[in-house]
């Protein structure tokens, strides 16, 4: 399916869901920026259309980018083999709180172990389709405060300089 | 339908380090007698922070920290950020240069597969197989070392190609390995494949259905023995591999055990069979001519952009997703490593397997909890 001809349809499917349409890197690989109130209603309507299938998560990254936490889908259809790449992002409130973000475990079993490994990375909250907090998985110490992939993270004892190993 | 022996229910917990786990990582159990009803996994405890200590690093040195990402297959690692680096730089790795990784890659493969038959012949109790394959296992490390100078963590690749042209007579003692491992692929099956207990140990148990593999994203050997035809070499070649001739082993979907742990097992012998290939026609065709664009100290930095680079792996698909903001420190590197997957698929693997085959289960699905956890 031609990039322009997804675009249409998605808009009819789910509309107002895209903000904008953007290329991917170097790739010609199409990237669209997603209202996040509208991201799970849209990767639901993704994955069940017949003609899009887009059925398979296969990665999912997160970065910060100033003061927002920026979630890039990259999603494939495992019978036409289309690809495609959302993007999300959600403003960071605080340093030391956690912020809400749709979960979208309920469309791909993919997400979950991705979502919870962000969740205590970067300190967000996931919420399913009801609102209810999906459950954490717990990589640091339980001493440890904060959210080390967070650009305000610093370590104990040093000044935040780059160029040093993780202690 | 789960069988059951009607006691009391009981409840274990395994790990997080045992002798029979992949690496370290906490499962919890439900047993009906010798019946697991049910199971959960934890993992975590192997987490190094490698993606923040990747963001701490000048783009140069953050090479070997790829490297850790996992120490079976370091080279995957390398292989995933130097190429993505490339994407974003616009670099054109030159033709030898892309020969020697596609060399160094199938020997990690076949050597990560080695130790992958090792941990399933230690987990049915076949001594004498660990001690064969381990034997051969450790020429593949001496040709590591004779191109490298290192057995295990290569630090090899550059961005835009190797760090040395290959040692003298390297290329003649890969076309030595590619005949001794013919050999030794028969010597393998006669003393311990097709060995009626090995076979009773592993068929029918920790299936995969190519439904569920779908549905969890399984990728690699494991999705492959499940009858899914994805790799990326084929997908989406990178390094030349579309130049190569070579044909991926399948599970067979009439197959009565498609997707068991033996089937899983025999996939990874044909892909051996499948590197042998790929390392003579490489090996064969290598051309002479630049190592690298550029020497290995001159200073390096990317520019601005993003890169998602897929590879291979010995596990499955290996995903790098890689930002710069064009200053001299990665703005974001994240992993997508195919083990996340395995450790997700593992509850429902487990439900219904008697507690002997726990550790048959979780040896043939070869989890890297290392590229898992970070």
């Amino acid at each position: 399916m031609e990039p322009n001809e997804l675009l249409q349809k998605i808009n009819k499917l789910v509309p107002g869901a895209i903000l904008e349409k953007q290329r991917f890197g170097r790739s010609a690989k199409t990237c669209l920026w997603v209202e996040s109130e509208k991201l799970r209603e849209l990767c639901m309507a993704l994955k069940n259309d017949p003609a899009i299938a887009l059925d398979w998560l296969e990665n999912l990254s997160a970065m910060q980018l100033e003061d927002a936490l920026v979630f890039t889908y990259f999603i494939r259809s495992s019978r036409t083999k289309e690809r495609l790449i959302l993007r999300s992002s959600v403003e960071l409130t605080s340093p030391t709180e956690r912020t809400d973000f749709q979960s979208l475990a309920g469309v791909w079993g993919m997400a979950e172990p991705q979502e919870r490994e962000i969740a205590e990375l970067f300190g967000i909250r996931f919420l399913d389709e009801n609102g209810v907090s999906m459950k954490h998985t717990k990589a640091a110490p339980n001493h440890w405060k904060g959210f080390p992939l967070r650009k305000s993270f610093v370590f104990d004892g040093d000044k935040g300089t780059r160029g040093g190993p993780c202690r | 339908m789960i069988e059951s022996l009607k006691t009391d229910l009981t409840q274990w917990e395994i790990g997080p380090y045992d002798h029979s786990l992949p690496g370290p990582m906490l499962l919890r159990l439900r047993l009906d007698g010798e019946l697991i009803v049910a199971g959960e996994v934890e993992t975590g405890f192997l987490h190094r922070g490698l993606e923040k200590a990747l963001e701490r690093q000048l783009w140069r040195s953050a090479i070997p920290y790829a490297d850790r990402l996992d120490p079976e297959g370091a080279l995957f690692g390398e292989l995933a950020l130097c190429l993505a680096v490339e994407e974003i730089a616009a670099l054109a790795v030159p033709p030898r240069a892309q020969s020697i990784r596609v060399i160094l890659s199938e020997l990690t493969r076949i050597s990560a597969h080695m130790g992958y038959i090792v941990r399933v012949a230690r987990a049915v109790g076949s001594e004498t197989m660990v001690h064969y394959v381990l034997r051969d296992r450790e020429k593949i490390l001496d040709l590591f070392e004779l191109a490298t100078g290192a057995r295990v963590s290569l630090n090899f690749l550059r961005f835009g190609g190797v760090q040395a042209d290959v040692t003298e007579g390297f290329i003649e003692r890969v076309l030595e390995i590619c005949e001794l491992l013919r050999i030794r692929l028969k010597e393998y099956n006669d003393l311990f494949t097709y060995n009626h207990a090995f076979i009773k140990r592993t068929r029918g148990i920790g299936t995969i259905a190519p439904e569920l593999a779908r549905a969890f994203g399984v990728t690699g050997p494991n999705a492959r023995a499940s009858g899914i035809s994805f790799d990326v070499r084929k997908e989406h070649p990178y390094s030349g591999y579309d130049f190569l001739d070579f044909e991926v082993p399948v599970g067979r979907r009439e197959s009565q055990h498609l997707g068991d742990a033996n089937h899983r097992f025999l996939l990874r012998l044909q892909e051996i069979s499948t590197s042998v290939e790929i390392l003579k026609q490489s090996a064969e065709a290598i051309t002479s001519g630049p190592f690298a664009l550029r020497k290995p100290e001159e200073s390096f930095e990317v520019p601005r952009g993003e890169a998602y680079i897929r590879i291979e792996s010995s596990r499955g698909l290996l995903g790098c997703h890689l930002v710069s903001d064009g200053g001299a420190y990665p703005e974001r590197i994240q992993f997508r490593p195919p083990s996340l997957a395995l450790l997700s698929v593992l509850p429902q693997l487990v439900r219904g397997i008697r507690i002997e085959d726990l550790p048959v289960v979780l040896a043939t699905l070869d989890i890297g909890v290392a590229e898992a956890d970070r």
